[in-house]
């Protein structure tokens, strides 16, 4: 789940803090919906790729390249 | 969204009259990355083409997506570069590219107004297809493509009804533009094969390499290699490439363990990608996963040092329709370790410029690695006749020239 999370952060356009999206616009997307991404958006907050700012999520430069990569 | 143009019957019909000239001047690029903004190898080659075009006397303008810390515009040696935002939230990716189009559509619309329109408008991939034909169809200009690869290679096939949308995009570039410009002789095959292209249609044009950063770095060749945990003693093994199915770094991987019975060697995984958890546990399964180091993303600066203090570079790839990194790797003066695949077959001549293995074979793979590594004259060779190669084949001025004729031909 951890790559349709960044994907969807992408479609989002969660890629800079004033930009960035409550869990619960996450979970209301299709592929998302219903799932608990808890452990997942942790983990990816550790590993750098998603950054927290208020309780709002947001991709860093990292995850946004990651999000995007199986597109080029 | 044609309406967002703003363009009137009139500016179509001025912007057909300019059709009859023989040379562009003015040309407009539609790529959905540009650098800072680095998911893939487009990015690379549309600033390289746009900066030597522009080193031609031409006018570039760059419409591509924005990146957070870049400015919106930018002129950067003389390209000028206009950064969209999409300003719209989706609720997947295709939806998403489409609204790109649309905001992108937006900007070409008022930049024709504001230049005076274009004399062509080149469009890098499916990403960016639909605003291609909005501009052509409103500003009257004919529209060029650059295929940089193709959906059932990149993808393993076309399995979902997403992947049957980038392929029928795909088709549509073909048919809709006036010229379409491929990197290799094998991916002018798989076009014509796939799509029923004819033969005087596709142009195969290399993509070209600035060495500018390979002769201007410096690195600290003992701190660059410390700073990766490889020492003094160790051979330093490179890939550097986005971790998807693609670009076969699983086979690298697997072969590693045979490698290192033979050498005292580390391997430096440079590149992020959805497939790096995968990666990470086979790493970890072969029981060398502690000589294997996985960087994630790194900048150019980083990348370009790495390369320099390196002994070898992998490209394990199972589709490459050109390989700019094994470019680079050639010009860094590093002996490049390849499959033989698309591109990589014409980049590299075998034992020549480089050493060729085979696709997604781990022992074929190993067994390149230990050629260059145990003979240290081979390697020596490989990397001066490479560099002699970069040099007399891909530079981005001939890169330049070739594109603009194939303008030219779009306009007669």
């Amino acid at each position: 789940m951890i790559e349709e999370i960044l994907i969807m952060l992408s479609n989002l356009g969660a890629v800079e803090e004033d930009r960035a999206v409550t869990k619960d616009a996450l979970n209301q997307s299709e592929k998302l919906r219903g799932k608990s991404i808890d452990e997942d958006v942790k983990r990816l907050i550790e590993t750098g790729y998603v950054k927290d700012h208020n309780g709002r999520l947001y991709l860093t430069k990292a995850g946004l390249f990651r999000a995007l990569s199986r597109f080029s | 969204m044609s309406g967002d143009l703003g363009l009137s019957q009139q500016d179509g019909n001025a912007a057909l009259a300019r059709i009859k000239i023989k040379s562009p001047k003015k040309i407009l690029m539609l790529s959905w990355e540009y650098p800072p903004r680095i998911i893939g190898g487009i990015s690379r080659v549309v600033e390289g083409l746009s900066k030597a075009l522009t080193g031609l006397g031409l006018e570039v303008h760059v419409v591509t997506n924005d990146m957070p810390g870049s400015p919106a515009e930018e002129v950067d040696e003389g390209v000028r570069i206009h950064r969209v935002r999409v300003d719209t939230p989706a609720p997947n990716f295709h939806t998403w590219v489409l609204l790109m189009n649309h905001f992108f559509a937006k900007r070409v619309g008022i930049l024709a107004r504001e230049v005076g329109g274009f004399d062509i408008v080149h469009v890098h991939d499916w990403l960016v297809f639909p605003c291609g034909v909005e501009t052509r169809n409103f500003t009257g200009c004919p529209m060029v493509s650059t295929l940089h690869s193709l959906e059932y290679k990149r993808a393993g096939g076309i399995n979902s009804p997403e992947g049957q949308m980038i392929e029928s995009f795909e088709w549509w570039i073909t048919y809709d533009s006036g010229i379409v410009i491929v990197c290799s002789g094998s991916m002018k095959e798989d076009v014509k094969w796939k799509f029923k292209v004819p033969d005087e249609k596709i142009w195969v044009i290399p993509v070209g390499l600035n060495k500018r950063k390979f002769l201007q770095a410096r690195p600290d060749w003992k701190a660059v290699r410390s700073k990766y945990g490889v020492g003094d003693n160790e051979k330093l093994v490179l890939f550097v490439g986005r971790l998807t199915h693609q670009k076969g770094c699983e086979y690298l991987i697997r072969a590693f363990p045979s490698v290192v019975k033979f050498f005292n060697a580390k391997l430096v995984i440079v590149g992020d990608g959805y497939q790096r958890g995968e990666l990470e546990y086979i790493a970890l399964t072969t029981g060398e996963g502690w000589r294997i180091k996985f960087t994630g993303f790194l900048s150019d600066s980083d990348v370009v040092d790495l390369m320099l203090c390196s002994d070898l570079m992998v490209i394990p790839s199972v589709y490459e329709p050109f390989g700019v990194v094994a470019l680079e790797g050639m010009a860094a003066g590093i002996p490049v370790v390849a499959s033989n695949v698309d591109g990589l077959g014409e980049i590299i001549k075998h034992e020549y410029s480089g050493v060729l293995v085979y696709p997604r074979d781990p022992s074929s793979i190993s067994w390149g690695i230990s050629r260059v590594l145990g003979d240290p004259n081979l390697a020596r060779t490989i990397v001066e006749n490479a560099k002699r190669e970069v040099d007399k084949k891909y530079t981005w001025e001939a890169v330049a020239q070739l594109t603009l004729k194939a303008y030219e031909q779009t306009l007669r």
